[in-house]
């Protein structure tokens, strides 16, 4: 069976957004929930970059270990589900995720957290593949399609990547090996190729045999 | 240089003198290179940028903010609104999860595990051979209907609150595998909206407490002596006290403090709608355990104490209590209540109750 990953290259993360929405109109993410965000560090100085992330299924889950009622699952394709019939909103996901994948609607007085929701890998949810109930709560269910997560499949970059780890390490691994060939045979900093320059700093021992 | 710092452990004064005068020459130094590069050795260390990039990664929004602002690196922004949702990495998730597993789960159960066995030892070697207070025919009044009504009052929430809460963090390992999922969402969902809902409860009970019984639980002259000689369980008579005793001011104080804090912390998890962040709800979380933890613990000594000092619990109950009770555990306030004539005679009390029977109301009663 496959693990299921998502890997965001950095290099590549334009910060459009294209992912969010995609999510968002693929799976019905109900208002004031999103299931993917962009984040940016260093925004507007050099070696600016951005980040698209969502829930990673992670192997061990801290979600999983945290839920007081247990309604966590691993699929036999390493993506991590949860029940919402079973999930009582109490927030202890969110608190422990590293992610900030969890999230909670609003449901009733005093913003009182409703059932969880958070990225399914487009795998929906323990109803029947495909049935409506399982659309109704979890969105799309692109896996049993044997489609992958549309997010990915929108990203018009590809730094976004989603699949099985294997195939998604050894396709980062050959951009990787291509940056740095790029990189030695124009002459570039190997930082460059990857990332780009700092503000300060002069650099000169690396500039060392440029032409 | 020639000059060497004397390896000795012992440092002179003119020792210090040189110290310092190195560190200054060191902060010169450093400096330097920037001034004039030197060519014979690798130049100034350039911080790869992306090695920058992912240590930022980790780094909390407070923290990269201040960097933000002092020019070090540009803001984290994302466009997604809601909480926290700039933070990347959420790393005091895993050190929340590790208390609530490696800690609170197995120390709470042994603390209130070992208290609840040790106070099952005492009663069955102390507690229930104490005899009952002797009969004199007298009574004292010692609470009011209001005080009595308050105390059930939060007596009932705190077992509530208390109750819900345990299933809540023990339900998983314990009730899970008795009914099932299914089932024990259903308790879990009533014990979380119930929680929520009795929770700022237990802080008005809390307050009309505090209200209602602080003068009465101030320190007073001799209240050292009762809890020195802990009020009389290790042996001889009963040390005397005032309205209450050292034990009870303590409880009453400590259920003020622990309680205040528990209901702050419990208003910051109720009302996730003004957007705090996880790391303040994480330590909510963590002080809001901690203390009910050791309420918890604390209740259950004073459910003992009600249960196994007999004649105690009647002040509770009809609010009457029985004289020779009175002298041997508060002495002071029996002498003081006898001295203003205060003291009732049973069949008094019994015509009290018997017509606030007849007449349908709560039973009179002498002062307040």
């Amino acid at each position: 069976m496959a693990r299921m990953k998502f890997y965001c290259d950095a290099a590549r993360c334009i910060e459009c957004n294209g992912c969010v929405t995609a999510c968002k109109n693929e799976n019905e993410v109900p208002w004031g929930i999103n299931r993917r965000r962009v984040v940016t560090i260093k925004d507007g100085v050099h070696g600016e970059r951005s980040l698209s992330v969502a829930c990673m299924h992670c192997s061990d889950a801290p979600c999983a270990a945290v839920c007081p009622v247990d309604c966590f699952y691993t699929t036999d394709d390493g993506v991590v589900l949860h029940d919402k019939d079973i999930c009582i909103g109490c927030g202890y996901c969110f608190y422990a995720c590293p992610f900030g994948a969890p999230q909670f609607p609003q449901d009733g007085a005093f913003g009182t957290r409703g059932k969880m929701d958070k990225c399914t890998f487009c795998a929906g949810g323990p109803e029947p593949d495909g049935s409506a109930e399982e659309y109704r709560k979890y969105g799309s269910n692109r896996l049993a399609e044997g489609k992958l997560p549309l997010c990915a499949e929108m990203c018009a970059t590809k730094a976004l990547l989603a699949g099985d780890a294997g195939v998604i390490s050894d396709i980062y691994r050959k951009r990787v090996v291509n940056r740095a060939a790029a990189s030695l045979e124009w002459g570039a900093r190997l930082q460059r190729a990857n990332f780009r320059a700092p503000d300060s700093g002069t650099g000169t021992e690396t500039r060392k045999g440029h032409r | 240089m020639s000059f060497r710092p004397p390896p000795c452990r012992r440092v002179t004064r003119s020792g210090w003198i040189c110290w310092v005068l190195l560190a200054g020459l060191a902060l010169l130094v450093a400096d330097l290179p920037a001034a004039a590069p030197s060519h014979d050795k690798p130049s100034a260390k350039v911080d790869d940028p992306g090695t920058d990039l992912w240590r930022f990664v980790r780094r909390r929004a407070p923290e990269l903010r201040s960097l933000a602002e002092k020019g070090a690196i540009g803001p984290v922004t994302t466009q997604v609104k809601g909480v926290d949702t700039s933070v990347l990495i959420n790393d005091k998730g895993q050190e929340w999860r590790l208390y609530r597993h490696r800690m609170l789960i197995p120390i709470s159960a042994i603390v209130l595990g070992t208290v609840a066995v040790l106070l099952l030892l005492l009663y069955l070697a102390v507690g229930r051979r104490v005899p009952d207070p002797r009969e004199t025919g007298k009574r004292l009044l010692r609470f009011v209907a209001y005080e009595r009504t308050l105390h059930w009052f939060m007596a009932a929430i705190f077992l509530f609150l208390g109750v819900t809460g345990l299933t809540i963090l023990y339900g998983r390992p314990l009730l899970i595998p008795l009914v099932g999922k299914e089932s024990f969402s259903a308790m879990a969902s009533a014990s979380k909206e119930g929680h929520n809902l009795f929770g700022p409860l237990f802080l008005v009970s809390l307050l009309l407490f505090l209200q209602r019984f602080w003068r009465r639980n101030l320190y007073s002259r001799g209240d050292l002596r009762w809890l020195i000689r802990l009020g009389g369980l290790l042996g001889g008579d009963s040390p005397p006290a005032g309205f209450f005793n050292m034990g009870e001011k303590m409880l009453f104080w400590l259920l003020i403090a622990v309680g205040l804090l528990i209901c702050a912390s419990g208003l910051v998890l109720l009302f996730p709608n003004f957007g705090q962040g996880r790391l303040l709800m994480e330590g909510a979380h963590l002080i809001h355990t901690l203390g009910a933890v050791l309420l918890l613990a604390t209740i259950m000594a004073h459910i003992y104490m009600g249960i196994a000092t007999k004649g105690a619990m009647d002040g509770m109950k009809g609010g009457y209590v029985e004289y020779s009770w009175a002298r041997h555990h508060h002495r002071e306030w029996a002498d003081e209540e006898e001295k203003k004539g205060r003291v009732l005679s049973e069949e008094e009390v019994r015509r009290r109750f018997g017509e606030a029977r007849k007449i349908g109301v709560p039973e009179r009663e002498a002062g307040t």
